[in-house]
């Protein structure tokens, strides 16, 4: 199976001709690079451009040899990310818009709230139900009021120890609910459908 | 690569790497060091997904007042967060405009509202007052009524004739008149009570002879102060022509 190769057999398959070991090298990162950059450039738009530019060249640096270490495939993917998003940015400030994404479009839905779906919700709401309510408040002044650590444990009269484990036991919870439901209907990704 | 190769499993559990890379708290370093890691680890790939979702959910389900809990004594007093401000700011905007809408109904509507309310308060009083006043007088038509005042009136040949009186009892609430009607064809009449100084208190239209010839007609009372009063027997239709004239003379005990 092409899809579970390794890097540096990808690489000599798609150095090889096999068009198959493409989509999988796109399979592998595509997701990882689109991720990267919609955080930094929290436009999905530019962040689809961006994962396009990049395994243009990535696949342009192999077919031409020019991948010197096959090995080290993801760096090289890694770093041509952050070369595109670097030309993006350049881009925006010659356009008289700044870098911060906040800035470049208003209407735009945060990095976070891309995040959040009706599964995340109804996840977050059992794990809530599961919590006392002291652990609810660890979660939200942590989280929500963004306090430090030794400040949530001083108002909480508990050890900074015991804010660690319920957030742990928290996400611990979330993750099985999530993952539940994310069985139940149809995975969803932070993604967009290859071009 | 060297972050890549430096950061590994428990350093990243260890340190909270994946939690602090949501929540973009990492040094430059340890977040190149980290990306460098999750580009080759699937695992931490996944993790960081689940992280993300996590976050957003807790930090969506506190702005909606679902982690709202007991603890009490902020003794550092409220620290505001990135959030909250904007929060606060969209509350107090909606406050101010809610007072600023209350004062403009208060100082320039309710004065105008109070006006409407004075004057239905005034008509609807009027309205109960003329329906008590329509009450009594409907309970007082239903009622049997003995003793009633009755006159048959008679004609006045001249001025000498003297008036035809009648004394009203206390309590009676009607006065019967009783007209003999010359013989005619007319079979309508109209019989108009006037005061002494020309003033209409009564006009009664198309009255009928009864079985004896003779026209009864009751007036109410309270129309009828002791005095002189001038009462006409025309025959219709118009041209209504004069058939007789009466005086007269109401007494009171």
């Amino acid at each position: 199976m092409v899809s579970a190769l390794a890097d540096a057999e990808l690489v000599a398959s798609i150095q090889n001709g096999q068009t198959d070991a493409e989509a999988a090298l796109y399979e592998k990162y595509a997701a990882k690079v689109y991720y990267l950059a919609l955080r930094e450039s929290r436009l999905p738009h530019d962040a689809e451009d961006v994962r396009a530019e990049t395994f243009l060249r990535v696949l342009q640096a192999i077919r031409g040899k020019s991948l010197r270490s096959p090995d080290a495939l993801a760096s090289f993917i890694l770093g041509t990310t952050r070369n595109v998003l670097h030309e993006l940015f350049h881009r925006r400030k010659l356009a008289g818009k700044t870098k911060e994404p906040e800035a470049a479009d208003l209407s735009t839905p945060s990095h976070e709230e891309r995040f959040l779906d009706s599964e995340v919700q109804h996840a977050i709401e059992r794990t809530i139900v599961r919590l006392k309510p002291r652990e609810r408040d660890l979660l939200r002044m942590h989280f929500y009021e963004e306090l430090p650590t030794q400040e949530i444990a001083r108002r909480a009269g508990i050890a900074p120890e015991r804010v660690r484990l319920v957030k742990s036991r928290a996400l611990k919870h979330f993750r099985e609910f999530y993952w539940r439901l994310d069985r139940a209907s149809a995975p969803k990704k932070i993604d967009t459908p290859r071009r | 690569m060297k972050y890549h190769l430096a950061m590994m499993h428990p350093q990243i559990e260890d340190e909270e790497i994946i939690e602090r890379y949501v929540r973009k708290q990492l040094a430059e370093e340890e977040r190149k060091a980290f990306e460098e890691h999750f580009f080759g680890c699937n695992d931490c790939f996944d993790k960081l997904q689940v992280a993300e979702r996590f976050v957003a959910g807790v930090r969506d389900a506190a702005s909606r007042g679902m982690l709202a809990g007991e603890v009490e004594g902020r003794a550092g007093g409220w620290s505001w967060s990135a959030r909250q401000v904007p929060a606060f700011a969209i509350s107090a905007s909606a406050a101010l405009l809610l007072a600023g809408l209350s004062g403009w109904l208060y100082f320039s509507q309710m004065p105008k509202l109070r006006r409407q309310l004075s004057q239905s308060t005034e008509n609807l009083r009027a309205q109960q007052a003329a329906r008590a006043a329509l009450e009594h007088q409907i309970a007082s038509s239903i009622q049997a009524e003995a003793n009633l005042p009755l006159v048959m009136l008679q004609a006045r040949r001249d001025v000498q004739t003297a008036p035809n009186e009648v004394s009203i009892p206390s309590g009676a609430k009607h006065l019967v008149l009783w007209v003999e009607v010359p013989a005619g064809k007319s079979n309508s009449f109209r019989l108009q009570v006037d005061t002494a100084d020309n003033r209409t208190v009564e006009a009664l239209d198309n009255l009928q002879r009864n079985s004896y010839g003779a026209l009864a007609v009751s007036l109410p009372v309270e129309a009828l102060q002791p005095g002189d009063y001038r009462i006409s027997l025309t025959a219709g239709p118009s041209p209504a022509s004069l058939l007789a004239e009466y005086r007269l003379t109401i007494r009171r005990p």
